[in-house]
């Protein structure tokens, strides 16, 4: 074990310093696999729990209820979204075995492989943002002009490539959700990009709030900029252009397609506020290592 | 075959029935007659009616402003 190392990590015996893709240092046993999963060390966590108590603060001045949500969502909600119309490259589905007493026949007589031929028609899909549980749970409810929640979820996408702490295969997210009429959602947005803006630099961050388009479109064509002329999306973008948080409006969309209705009979509107707390951890330690 | 401002309300109106009042001069930005998820959706229909793709550059608010200037500067020929 060499000196510097312990001196600087007082890790418990690890010796290796793991460098991630985006230069955080997680010497001990913190380390992000190149197939996109953390874990995070003392020191991560430690700065995990700053972070996190920081954006409790900015978000108490919202009066948000909190909620936790289920951890899967079913096939059947996602597409009621049109989830895989839009992400069907990020969906990661979940299945059971067909016959667990085969496998396990197999297994013991030396053969551990599991194919996608042992599997059980998909029922779930693991959550790749952390409020859409929260418009099934609303599914058929009148609600008020406006209630604000608070939720926390674990998030996973399936990606092309990962990189450290900025792109993970299994991420957290902290979200506030506005769910009532149009102008109180799109006043909580308003103040949202506050939250962000001032949230940044309280923790030595610089970051830009921007529009954002559509990866799927073209940067500078017509498309994308029709979607920056009329933005549903706001990011805010560090300077090594990650997007540390968004603030996404989404119309009556997902009060339509959940039956979540206003007094007055017409779908309700939401937008919501989300932290990928991963990035965060990145970006403050980027900015404290000299 | 050349279109006009009336099938361009045809198009709104279908995806947005509770509209009451859409001549060739209403505001529809100001309005959020057509909101800001189905602009990119009307210029796709705008594309179809003019037989081409849009540059960025003749994609601006003035332009998509009322059906009207969407008809000049897109469907006249």
């Amino acid at each position: 074990m060499s000196t510097t190392q312990t001196a600087r990590t007082g890790s418990t015996g690890l010796d290796r310093a793991e460098i991630d893709g985006a230069g955080i240092d997680m010497a001990g046993i913190g380390r992000v696999r190149a197939d996109g999963l953390a874990v995070l060390g003392p020191a991560e966590i430690a700065l995990r729990k700053e972070i996190e108590a920081e954006f409790a603060e900015w978000i108490s001045g919202f009066g948000a209820v909190e909620v936790e949500l289920p951890r899967l969502i079913s096939i059947d909600d996602a597409a009621a979204i049109d989830y895989f119309h839009n992400f069907p490259q990020l969906g990661l589905t979940v299945s059971g075995l067909a016959e667990p007493d085969a496998v396990a026949r197999r297994a013991k007589a030396g053969d551990p492989e599991v194919t996608a031929a042992d599997l059980e028609a998909p029922r779930y899909v693991l959550p790749s943002a952390a409020c859409y549980g929260l418009y099934f749970a609303l599914r058929g409810i009148q609600v008020p002009e406006i209630t604000l929640y608070t939720l926390r979820g674990n998030c996973f996408r399936r990606e092309t490539h990962y990189t450290g702490l900025d792109r993970l295969l299994g991420f957290t997210m902290r979200e506030v959700v506005a769910v009532g009429g149009r102008d109180a959602v799109e006043e909580f947005l308003i103040s949202a990009h506050q939250v962000l803006r001032t949230g940044a630099r309280r923790l030595g961050i610089e970051a830009d709030l921007r529009p954002a388009t559509d990866p799927f479109f073209e940067p500078d064509g017509a498309r994308a900029k029709m979607q920056r002329l009329f933005p549903v999306k706001h990011e805010l973008v560090s300077d090594r252009g990650v997007a540390l948080a968004s603030a996404n409006f989404h119309r009556n969309f997902f009060g339509d397609r959940c039956g979540i209705r206003l007094s007055d009979g017409e779908s309700a509107y939401t937008g919501c506020l989300g932290f990928g707390i991963e990035r965060w951890i990145s970006e403050v330690h980027r900015r404290r290592t000299p | 075959m050349s279109y006009s401002w009336e099938d361009l309300r045809t198009w709104v109106i279908e995806r947005n029935p509770e509209v009451a009042q859409l001549d060739a001069d209403t505001d529809i930005i100001e309005t959020r007659i057509v909101n800001s998820l189905q602009f990119v959706e009307l210029m796709l229909y705008v594309e179809e009616l003019c037989g081409r793709e849009l540059g960025a550059d003749e994609v601006n608010l003035e332009a998509f402003r009322t059906l009207r200037s969407i008809e000049k500067s897109f469907l006249v020929s």
